[in-house]
């Protein structure tokens, strides 16, 4: 919401509409009466608070006697029909209050849930949005092992940049960048931590960021510079750095290293997949790393912009071999390809070297929920509005023999479901209200929404029109077809027709509910498995922090023993790579009867000899690694796949070699998870190589956590003073892989329950309503002996059957629907046949529940009260 | 007497404008009444109220003078007419009436 300084404006919308539907001689008084209220209100009760009020008292105002009269209008015959059938209808919802509020209700959840489905997809939808077009892209790199497999990946040698540019005439430009990481600078009072990039100047030009003071120029011509973003400029140098003429100041990181401050660019969006807010010349971390330089050093991220006019496909097609074509060194297969921009957050999995959809799915499957709740409502609402059409065939009997044409009945019934929609989105927009905050919370997005805007008005508007379009059309059609002989001599009997449709439409709903149970149950089953699966290392008690500044080689050691003492730990062990998802690969390793050209990729994990202890990792064969046999960092410690794959009886001793190191293969660790679950366990190297670690684990002592943690924190002050501490649990992580599936289990369960009620309502009308229609034949069978089980079973039967189809048809359905979701994991829960008995059972339960309790005050009604009832 | 017949929020906001004399203007009415009565009354209802009674020809109005407040538009000033005041004492009547008919043991003592 925009600041509001100045004196407080109430919501124009409402403004607005109160001027267009307020008697032109009631207008005047009354605004300055709502405008005196509301500067009252914000005064007293605060601005928000006062315009809320405001919308309020405008609604309010919303009644005849205040209203425009349609006086003008009023010779037209189609604007008194109108009136007329408002009239009408707002008396039929009076009458018929349960079917009504069944109507509203159900439309207002099934309403609420889209509203937050959509609010949820457009925030989707404007991920990178700020790019319009396909022009803008990210390399992606495709490795191809003899195994088949195809690994893609982000990763490219920095070498590549240039090579693109000169060769390749579709690269406009292109910009290497690294990983955004915490930067820290050296400020008056301390120390100033900020998310910040490595990356070639151009990344300015390729994404049109614009600056607001200063410019990018000098970054080529001098690596030891630095752009900054407007927050950074704001928290660095206070909210007027405007005024402080801070182009070309030098500012200090924590090594007092100097950067020239080029320029202060405008906050990149929040809804970005790439975000920073400061940029140090990729130039400088070539000249600190130069290994990177190197082509088979696949480290750096690249973008890059591709010349107008050029069909992506064309694009790639020109630059696929670029790697291959320009590596001089060696063979080599990775091919490049480019993926726009704009799609990189919601398509970010790739399968056989494509791209293969990923955060995509989610959306599509929770817009298809939306619309599947939608329908069940609707559902409701033809169901009620057909089954009780005798009731109004008096009446359209009356209309037609008076002139009405089909349209105009047609009409008419139409209006009565908008009508009805437009009750439930106020209801709705009401829930929306309410649940927002929890809804934030539950899919950690934050939406923030102005109600008030016309934006928003006019889509719940559009979804409600639309709601009552959907749920009306069908009832309407069919009571204009009554015949009007029939309708007035009362035989109007429901044709098999409607009877067969509206059977078919209580099976589909039960169906699209059946399913959503049975999803959400195997959603949960599969993420109780993933909690509980045994992942070969102990993820509980165990932490990481991060080496920094230390060197693992020397200042490492001093650090442990110091931490070894402190209360709460009991080991620790140092990593190249975080053990959940090992990101670090190779095809190099020789060995023993490895095939002429053959390419297997083995993840690397580069630790010291307590690793094993402290991941409680284990040891299958063989020996850990030594702290006292020096030789023993050129020794390696495979995993059960990796022997599978080298196709080693007895590994133990067998000699392997890569990265220039020659040495045996002492032991064989058991397989664990070094992957998320979604792929397969791979084969994987341990080496006893503590230079290349950067990250410590701690296995803290079980229950002392917050001890342990002091310790660390206590630790870290005296080793990084510059820096803020910062942890992670080794399970939280574990847990962070499956963010996507965690959101998507809540909200299949809210979805689902909401789904239940909306259906239940349905079966509650409509058993109302069937036991209401034969409340004489229940006397007479009375009166004759019929007991109460017998008429309860006469009621409920139908039901009961409509139901069991459901299940017979949702069961295999959501098998398969199932079947296709689990193919998303390498390692999944098995779908037993009692899944499927629980969701027959919750249905058939909450079913009985929903209707039994009528059927049973129907079936106890004495018969002398039911056969005695005149109407 | 049906065309005296006035509704109990009616009977209310008749009194009130007499209370508030040359000074019945919506919101005022709508403050005194919160006062008064702690009754919480929404714009809508008080002026759906003030306009029907205009019409039945219990109240009478006309605009005040134009202000730098409440965006510069003219208040409405409500005036209880002789008709309104006679539909007021009609009520009183009736009440009174019914009053006095209670026999006092109904209450006790």
């Amino acid at each position: 919401m925009k600041s509001s300084d100045k004196t407080p404006t109430p919501p124009r919308f409402f403004l607005k509409f109160f001027r267009w539907f307020c008697r032109a001689s009631f207008l005047e008084d009354i605004e300055g009466d709502l405008l005196e209220r509301f500067e009252d209100n914000s005064k007293h009760l605060g601005i928000r608070k006062a315009k809320w009020l405001f919308a309020k008292d405008t609604i309010l105002l919303f009644r005849p006697g205040i209203i425009k009269s349609s006086e003008n209008y009023d010779t037209l015959n189609s604007s008194g029909m109108f009136k007329n059938y408002s009239k009408i209808a707002f008396r039929v919802f009076r009458k018929e209050k349960i079917f009504t509020g069944i109507n509203i209700i159900g439309l207002a959840l099934s309403l609420t849930c889209s509203l937050f489905i959509y609010l949820w997809v457009q925030n989707e939808l404007k991920y990178n949005s700020f790019i319009s077009d396909d022009r803008v892209c990210s390399v992606k790199s495709n490795s191809f092992y003899t195994n088949g497999n195809i690994e893609t990946g982000s990763n490219i040698p920095a070498p590549l940049k240039t090579t693109l540019e000169e060769k390749y005439p579709v690269v406009e430009k292109a910009a290497l960048t690294d990983w955004a990481n915490p930067m820290i600078f050296k400020k008056e009072t301390g120390n100033f931590q900020i998310k910040g990039i490595h990356a070639s100047p151009e990344i300015f030009e390729i994404f049109e960021f614009s600056f607001l003071k200063g410019g990018v120029q000098r970054m080529y011509e001098h690596p030891e510079t630095i752009a900054i973003s407007e927050s950074f400029a704001e928290n660095f140098f206070g909210a007027d750095w405007e005024k402080a003429n801070i182009i070309g100041k030098v500012i200090y990181n924590n090594y007092n290293e100097p950067r020239e401050i080029t320029g202060v660019f405008a906050n990149i969006p929040d809804h970005s997949t790439l975000r920073f807010d400061c940029v140090v010349p990729f130039e400088l971390k070539l000249k600190a790393r130069p290994w990177l330089q190197h082509w088979g050093n696949f480290a750096s991220l690249m973008y890059v912009k591709i010349v107008d006019q050029i069909p992506l496909d064309e694009a790639n097609e020109s630059i696929r071999m670029a790697i291959i074509d320009n590596r001089p060194d060696e063979e080599t297969t990775e091919e490049i390809f480019l993926q726009p921009f704009r799609e990189l957050h919601l398509y970010n999995t790739y399968e056989n070297g494509q791209v293969a959809g990923g955060r995509v799915q989610y959306v599509r499957i929770m817009s298809m929920a939306a619309v599947l709740i939608l329908i069940i409502a609707s559902i409701n609402f033809m169901n009620l509005a057909t089954a009780r059409s005798t009731r109004r065939s008096k009446e359209t009997g009356i209309r037609k023999t008076l002139g009405a044409f089909k349209a105009s009945i047609r009409f008419q019934f139409l209006l009565e479901s908008i009508f009805i929609a437009f009750f439930a989105i106020l209801v709705a927009g009401g829930l929306v209200i309410i649940l927002l905050p929890s809804f934030n919370e539950l899919t950690e997005v934050n939406i923030q929404l102005n109600f008030f805007s016309a934006k928003f008005i006019l889509i719940s508007l559009g979804f409600s029109l639309g709601l009552g379009f959907l749920s009306g059309i069908y009832p309407a059609f069919y009571m204009a077809s009554f015949s009007p002989t029939k309708s007035l001599k009362g035989v109007i009997k429901h044709g098999v027709n409607n009877v067969v449709i509206r059977k078919g439409l209580v099976v589909f709903q039960f169906f699209i509910t059946i399913v959503m149970i049975l999803g959400t149950l195997i959603i949960y089953k599969q993420l109780l498995y993933i909690q509980n699966k045994n992942i070969g290392i102990d993820k509980e008690n165990l932490i990481n922090v991060y080496m920094n500044d230390m060197d693992p080689a020397k200042d490492y050691l001093v650090y442990r023993d110091k931490l070894l003492r402190m209360p709460g730990i009991e080991s620790v062990t140092t990593a190249s790579t975080g053990l959940l998802n090992i990101t670090n690969s190779t095809s190099d390793p020789i060995w023993d009867g490895k095939l002429e050209n053959e390419l297997q990729e083995f993840d690397i994990l580069s630790t010291d000899p307590d690793f094993i202890k402290t991941s409680k990792l284990i040891l299958k064969e063989g020996r850990n690694f030594d702290w006292s046999i020096t030789t023993d960092t050129a020794n390696f410690i495979i995993n059960e796949e990796a022997a599978k794959v080298m196709r080693m009886e007895d590994p133990i001793g067998q000699d392997l070699e890569f990265w220039d190191r020659k040495g045996k293969i002492i032991g064989v660790a058991k397989d664990f998870h070094n992957h998320s679950l979604h792929t397969p366990i791979k084969p994987m190297i341990i080496r006893y190589d503590m230079p290349m670690t950067w990250l410590i684990f701690i296995r803290t002592k079980a229950g002392e956590t917050q001890e342990a943690l002091a310790s660390l924190e206590s630790l870290h002050k005296e080793f990084h003073p510059d820096r803020e501490f910062s942890y992670r649990f080794t399970d939280d992580v574990y847990q962070w892989y499956y963010q996507s599936e965690m959101v998507v289990k809540d909200l299949a369960l809210y979805f689902t329950i909401f789904a239940i009620i909306i259906s239940c309502l349905g079966l509650l009308g409509l058993i109302i309503y069937s036991s209401e229609q034969r409340t004489k034949e229940i006397g007479i069978r009375k009166a004759l002996g019929a007991s109460v089980t017998s008429i309860l079973q006469l009621l409920c039967k139908d039901f009961l059957l409509l139901i069991s189809i459901s299940l017979v048809l949702a069961i295999p359905i959501s098998y398969f629907v199932m079947q296709h979701w689990l193919e998303n994991f390498a390692y999944k829960t098995n779908m037993s046949w009692w899944l499927f008995a629980v969701a027959g059972a919750i249905t058939f339960v909450i079913s009985i529940i929903t209707i039994s309790g009528n059927a049973i005050r129907a079936a106890l009604i004495n018969p002398t009260d039911s056969l005695r009832q005149y109407e | 007497m049906k065309h005296l017949h006035l509704g109990e929020f009616e009977e209310v906001v008749l009194l009130t404008v007499a209370v508030l004399y040359d000074k019945a203007y919506g919101i005022a009415i709508i403050k005194e009444m919160e006062e008064r009565l702690s009754r919480k009354v929404s714009i809508g209802a008080l002026q759906t109220c003030l306009r029907r009674l205009e019409k039945k020809g219990f109240l009478e109005s006309e605009f005040g003078e134009a202000t730098k407040v409440r965006g510069g538009k003219r208040k409405r000033y409500f005036k209880v007419t002789q008709f309104g005041k006679k539909a007021l004492d009609h009520v009183m009547e009736s009440r009174k009436q019914l009053w006095d008919a209670i026999p006092k043991v109904a209450f006790g003592s």
